[in-house]
């Protein structure tokens, strides 16, 4: 069944490598107006120890595995939600791939996208309710499909997904609710009325009712906690996202698409009616003009850090995973890859840096987990829209292999600028250059348009550099740093001080605030 | 002084349509690419280019002549006529006696300048014009409502004003987008003899062959349609009548009809008579006064009257300057001889090019998608696209069949129509059109194809979505066969369309070619891209005759059957009958049901055949499902149990307020059967249903909880009537009935 990449040699070859980079050079340069095929320099080394390798297990023939929700138990097996509506567990994750044994646990549910394990049972979100499914007489197939939540608004639109659930550590139950785009369906027997709190984070309180939090959304995939078990969701590019963000989700907020707004205005909002749009403004203009607006905490840049932002999960391991502990990893649909996040908190607010973690997945990533070994299972499935990983739907694993890759760990805002840490020293730490490191910054165009071109870019000056006496940190000292811009960086290669070339040179900070020198420790 | 110059200069129109309403012009004439490109520029150039657009639109060579050396180019070609062989079928002779004495009165922005003397005149003419034609074969009588959609659909709103009846819905929160593109003006198609209009509609170019009014592609049915809804104001009964004018008169106003120059941009009875034209005095543009004639504040003399304002004199004189000064500026670059066309043809109403054009966002409401599924195209699904690289991209045969062909529209899911130009006019800019795209470094693919069969193999592989495959039909549909998810261009024609080169290209690096496309870079990177495009290529030459790709939905593959699986089924979908929150319950001995845990009731009961769940499991845009089997039998829209002062109160409606029906979910009995569990107030419900008797039938549980006196229970068949319930002292009670 698995032919792209056989799990007797899963690992990334120099020839996976070198396309991936090819490939990503070439989008960038495309985006800049360059020619068919550059030839510009990769930033791949020649040699390096492999730190993460791929495992794709080998599925049944039968049913189509388009995993949507994955959630592990507490014995270590993986309970999957496949979209056509069922709930598959995956006995021995961490066994030999090509020999994982599935049983079906639950069926006949409507299109499933999140899969959470909350007090011993599992809860999903399918497109009008949350259920708890249980199994109450141990025979390994449940039998309860207890509704928990619902009383948000269908029209039958195939656009009308519904993510979901997370608990956040009050045990309040969340999901999202994307847009409706287009129209009804034609269906006799069908009440219709306008759907209510599409593009709505909703809540519910343990023992109360659903309600209206957050308003703005597009299509909210990504649900997940952060490792302060703070509410994050990913969007999706398109109408009034000119990329895809990460989003803070906290009560009362707008973030920006316009068809939650109607909803603003019935009593039980929580939102402030952020009233008459402006059009053809910079996410930042409209950021101070709109009430209530409120910028992702991230961006990933469009194109370079993926087309479409899926599931997200924060890396909470005990090491397990590599040296980004208490990071958030997100998928991405239409490049069939996973990306990683650095947050950090300034003036109380969510901001931080997005880098790419995996390519080269083998359809598009919807959603994530963690095992118990640590390694990360990653549910796949492009139905609907194609993805660069060309079968149509997987479920691989990512596995840390020991090996410390040489990357940008941690990058955080400062004063003057950004501290960049490494996962290794430096080789030649008294040899760091501020020109080894290339930084501009961009918006995008705030509109009801599709998407958005990098917009007002200016480049950002690095006047000086400062090397922390370990080697493995350096502080940016720069001019020209602009609030609520995208800050993308460039490394120039650098070796760490065991030999290792870095194994990614971009990374992109939103720097939605500058941190006051106040506010900062040294 | 005359009548006819005696109308206010300043007359200014107004369009009186929804959010354009803003928008005036002045009587001047309405070029709509000068009003929205040269009349505010400031650049030289631009105005330049913005008075040649006038020199065209205006057809000043159909009188004037150039004499400069070396500036002869269809850049200033006369425009072809304007038939009014058979406008005595079309219009009355008031309208046009009235419109001859005043065209820019009449016809608000009209490229028609003012050429009698006197009412007399113009009397003479319309006698003469009105006496040409023949009788107009009969249509339909349309209806308004469909001419309405017809007209806000398929494109007609890219160049002319919305209808007030009409107006796109005020989107909650947003803003609406400025409009600052006048409308071109309906002329007089509310005077036109109806079956007339319906019948310039469908053929506008037999008209005007200067394609400026393109054609649609509309049928009889169709233009009758969107003809009543033209004059959907016009109360008189407009049936044609046949004039015959006194024969002196007739000869008087054909005499006119020469001696006035009408000949210039028309032709009428006798296309030999065009011949006299060329015995008029041609004023020559190389050396004529720049401030005299036309282009006099006021005319003077039998100097026709355009009605001009002065930046479009001021544009006039630029060009005709340019004109004399600068010997390249009718032997222009491919790219701006590309621009000039464009301009010419008003293109740019719906394509951009070079960032300039594209619809206007004011009017980009009105262009919609016709399958769902392509609403998450963007703004690539609703409006036509940019037009970048269309000089590489497609074949000269393509070109045809979108110009003035038949069948080159390749979007199904966009509502708008390409429309036709003619071939007369749109032919001469190709050339120059595939010079201005021309890539810098040439790309080669080989498509010879013959010694390599087997490369079709290939390529059948690479579309599908077996392992192996790149998943293109994943997006694009292919022959019959839609395509898996989103619907974009189907593949089928795409060797007819596309130059192999472009094809390759674009496979090659999708967002460098198209920027902004949805299409992954599937085959960027890979070691045998190249081989693997003519592979693909192969393939699409040959799909006609070969096997479709791997992949492509079938229907009846997806049916649930709960006979062959030997126990229930239960299947939450859309369903017909049932809601958007169905349940359907399939049994082994079809008698199949299906709850709606929207309304919190039983909903429809069938037999025979259960469900498809192809368009629930596969198809992206989410079908409703529908009961495959007979005895199809919705239930009474009322819930089972009520609070009533007495058996003979009102039963409540389905969407009553007060008791509140709280749906909890469902359990699974051993038996596979679900039972649903409800409250309703503090009424905990548990409600079965089940095949009952060997004929058929269902037996239905309801088991009550908490109950206290005042209930009552209603059955799911129709006629049922309203019992109390009559609870245990545990406030329990079980209810059954027989369904059919």
């Amino acid at each position: 069944m698995i032919t792209r990449f056989p799990s007797s040699h899963p690992a990334l070859t120099a020839g996976d490598r070198r396309r991936h980079a090819g490939w990503v050079r070439l989008v960038a340069m495309s985006l800049a107006g360059s020619g068919l095929l550059g030839t510009a320099r990769s930033a791949e080394p020649t040699a390096r120890p492999v730190a993460y390798e791929r495992i794709p297990y080998t599925l049944p023939a039968e049913p189509k595995f388009e995993v949507s929700g994955i959630a592990v138990l507490p014995d270590g097996r993986a309970a999957l939600t496949l979209r056509k509506g069922e709930v598959w567990i995956l006995e021995n994750p961490l066994e030999d791939p090509t020999k994982a044994r599935f049983s079906r646990f639950a069926s006949g549910l409507h299109e499933p996208l999140g899969l959470t394990l909350h007090k011993g049972a599992l809860y999903t979100t399918q497109r009008s309710e949350v259920t708890r499914l249980e199994d109450r007489d141990g025979d390994g197939v449940a039998e309860t499909y207890e509704t928990v939540a619902k009383g948000w608004g269908l029209s039958g639109n195939y656009h009308e997904y519904a993510y979901g659930p997370v608990f956040d550590p009050a045990g309040n139950l969340w999901v999202t609710l994307n847009v409706t785009i287009g129209n009804p369906a034609k269906l006799s027997g069908h009440r219709g009325g306008p759907p209510l709190w599409r593009g709505w984070a909703m809540r519910q309180e343990p023992g109360g009712d659903l309600k209206p939090v957050a308003a703005g959304f597009r299509s909210p995939f990504g649900l997940g906690l952060n490792a302060e078990g703070d509410v994050f969701a990913t969007d999706q590019q398109g109408n009034w996202w000119g990329g895809c963000p990460l989003i803070h989700v906290k009560p009362g907020r707008f973030y920006g698409h316009a068809d939650s707004i109607p909803d603003t205005r019935r009593p039980e909002s929580p939102v402030q009616d952020p009233g008459t749009l402006p059009q053809g403004l910079t996410v930042v203009e409209a950021a101070s003009r709109v009430p209530g607006l409120t910028p992702p905490a991230v961006w990933f840049p469009y194109v370079k850090m993926g087309q479409s932002t899926t599931g997200l999960v924060c890396n909470l391991t005990g090491g397990g995973f590599g040296p980004f502990e208490r990071q958030v990893f997100v998928g991405d649909f239409t490049l069939s890859q996973v990306n990683r996040v650095f947050l950090e908190k300034v003036d109380g607010e969510y901001q931080g840096a997005c880098f790419p973690f995996m390519d080269q997945l083998q359809s598009a990533v919807l959603q994530m987990a963690f095992l118990k070994d640590g390694s990360m299972i990653v549910g796949e499935s492009n139905r609907g829209w194609n993805s660069l990983g060309n079968r149509s739907y997987g479920l691989e694993r990512i596995r840390w292999t020991g090996q410390i890759p040489f990357e940008v760990q941690t990058m955080e805002a400062r004063p003057e600028g950004f501290r960049l840490t490494f996962t290794e020293p430096l080789a030649t730490p008294l040899l760091v250059r501020p020109d080894q490191f290339r930084l501009s910054s961009y918006t995008y165009l705030y509109h009801a348009s599709y998407g958005s071109p990098e917009t007002d870019t200016k480049p950002v000056e690095v006047r000086s550099v400062k090397v922390s006496p370990d080697g493995r940190q350096v502080e940016l000292l720069c001019s020209g740093l602009r609030p609520g811009y995208v800050h993308e960086l460039t490394l120039a290669p650098l070796d760490s001080i065991t030999g290792q070339a870095l194994r990614y040179d971009r990374a992109y900070y939103t720097l939605n605030r500058i941190p006051r020198p106040d506010a900062v420790s040294p | 002084m005359p009548t006819s110059r005696s109308l206010p200069s300043c007359l200014r129109g107004l369009i009186l349509f929804g959010s354009l309403a803003a928008v005036t012009f002045a009587a001047s004439p309405m070029i709509q690419v000068f009003e929205r490109f040269h009349r505010s520029a400031s650049d030289p150039v631009v105005d330049a280019e913005g008075g040649l657009l006038l020199m065209t639109e205006l057809n000043c060579m159909g009188c004037h002549r150039l004499s400069t050396p070396g500036q002869t180019s269809r850049a200033l070609a006369v425009k072809p006529r304007l038939s009014l062989a058979e406008v005595g079928s079309r219009l009355s002779e008031e309208a046009i006696a009235s419109f001859v004495l005043a065209p820019a009165e009449v016809k608000p922005g009209t490229a028609m300048p003012a050429v009698v003397a006197s009412s007399r005149e113009a009397q003479a003419l319309a006698t003469y014009l009105a006496s040409l034609g023949s009788p107009v074969e009969a249509v339909p009588k349309g209806s308004i409502d469909q001419g309405r959609r017809i007209y806000h659909q398929v494109g007609c709103v890219a160049c002319h004003a919305p209808g007030a009846d009409a107006l796109l819905p005020a989107i909650a929160g947003i803003a609406p987008p400025p409009a600052t593109v006048p409308s071109v003006p309906l002329g007089l198609a509310a005077r036109y003899d109806h079956a007339a209009l319906a019948r310039f509609l469908i053929d506008p170019l037999a008209v005007r062959p200067d394609g400026r009014m393109p054609s649609s592609g509309l049928s009889i049915g169709e233009a009758a349609n969107v003809a009543a809804y033209l004059q959907r104001e016009v109360k008189a009964d407009r049936a044609p009548k046949r004039y015959v004018g006194q024969p002196d008169k007739i000869a008087e106003g054909r005499s006119l009809f020469l001696s006035l120059g009408c000949v210039a941009c028309h032709v009428a009875d006798d296309p030999a008579a065009l011949l006299s034209h060329t015995a008029m005095p041609a004023v020559d543009l190389a050396t004529a006064s720049l401030d005299r004639g036309c282009l006099a504040e006021k005319p003077a003399g039998r100097a026709p009257v355009f009605s001009l304002d002065e930046v479009q004199r001021s544009a006039l004189r630029r060009a005709i300057q340019q004109v004399r000064s600068d010997t390249n500026f009718l032997n222009p670059t491919p790219h701006r001889e590309v621009e000039r066309f464009m301009a010419r043809m008003n293109c740019y109403a719906c394509h951009a090019r070079g960032g300039r054009g594209g619809v206007e966002p004011a009017r980009a409401g009105y262009f919609e998608v016709t399958d769902s599924g392509a609403h998450s195209l963007g703004d690539m699904g609703n409006l036509p696209p940019a037009l970048e690289h269309t000089g590489r991209k497609l074949t000269r045969a393509w070109w045809g069949k979108l110009l003035w062909g038949e069948g080159g529209g390749v979007r199904p899911y966009m509502a708008a129509r390409m429309p036709k130009f003619g071939r007369e006019v749109s032919e001469p800019v190709l050339a120059a059109w595939e010079q201005a795209d021309r890539r810098a470094e040439p790309i080669t693919i080989d498509t010879s194809g013959r010694p390599f069969h087997q490369r079709s193999v290939y390529g059948r592989a690479l579309m599908g979505t077996q392992d192996g495959g790149l998943g293109c039909i994943t997006c694009h549909g292919v022959r019959d066969r839609k395509s898996l998810g989103m619907p974009v261009i189907p593949l089928d024609r795409t060797v007819d369309r596309l130059k192999p080169e472009y094809f390759k290209e674009l496979l090659l690096n999708p967002q460098s070619v198209q920027p902004g496309t949805l299409m992954p870079p599937m085959l960027m990177g890979r070691p045998k891209a190249e081989i693997e495009v003519e592979q693909l290529w192969t393939y699409l030459r040959e799909v006609d005759q070969f096997m479709l790709p791997d992949g492509l939905l079938q229907t009846g593959e997806f049916e649930l059957k709960p006979e062959t699986l030997g126990k229930p089924i239960v299947f939450r979908t859309f369903l017909e009958g049932a809601g958007l929150q169905a349940i359907a319950l399939g049994t082994p001995v079809g008698r199949h049901a299906a709850f709606d845990a929207a309304d919190v009731r039983w909903a429809v009961t069938w037999r025979g055949r259960f469900l498809d769940a192809m368009t629930t499991w596969e198809e992206r845009a989410a079908t409703p499902a529908r009961p495959l089997g007979d005895a199809i039998t919705a239930l009474p829209e009322w819930r089972t149990l009520a609070r009533l002062s007495s058996a003979n109160a009102p039963w409540p409606l389905l969407n009553a307020e007060g008791v509140a029906y709280r749906y909890k979910g469902f359990s699974v009995g051993s038996d596979g059967i679900p039972s649903f569990h409800y409250e309703v107030g503090p009424l905990r419900v548990d409600d079965t249903l089940r095949p009952y008797g060997l004929s058929g039938g269902y037996r239905r549980t309801v088991a009550l909880q908490g109950g206290t006196p005042g209930w009552y229970f209603r059955g799911a068949t129709a006629g049922s009537v309203p019992s109390e319930v009559i609870f245990n002292p545990a406030g329990e009670a079980t209810l059954e009935e027989i369904l059919p």
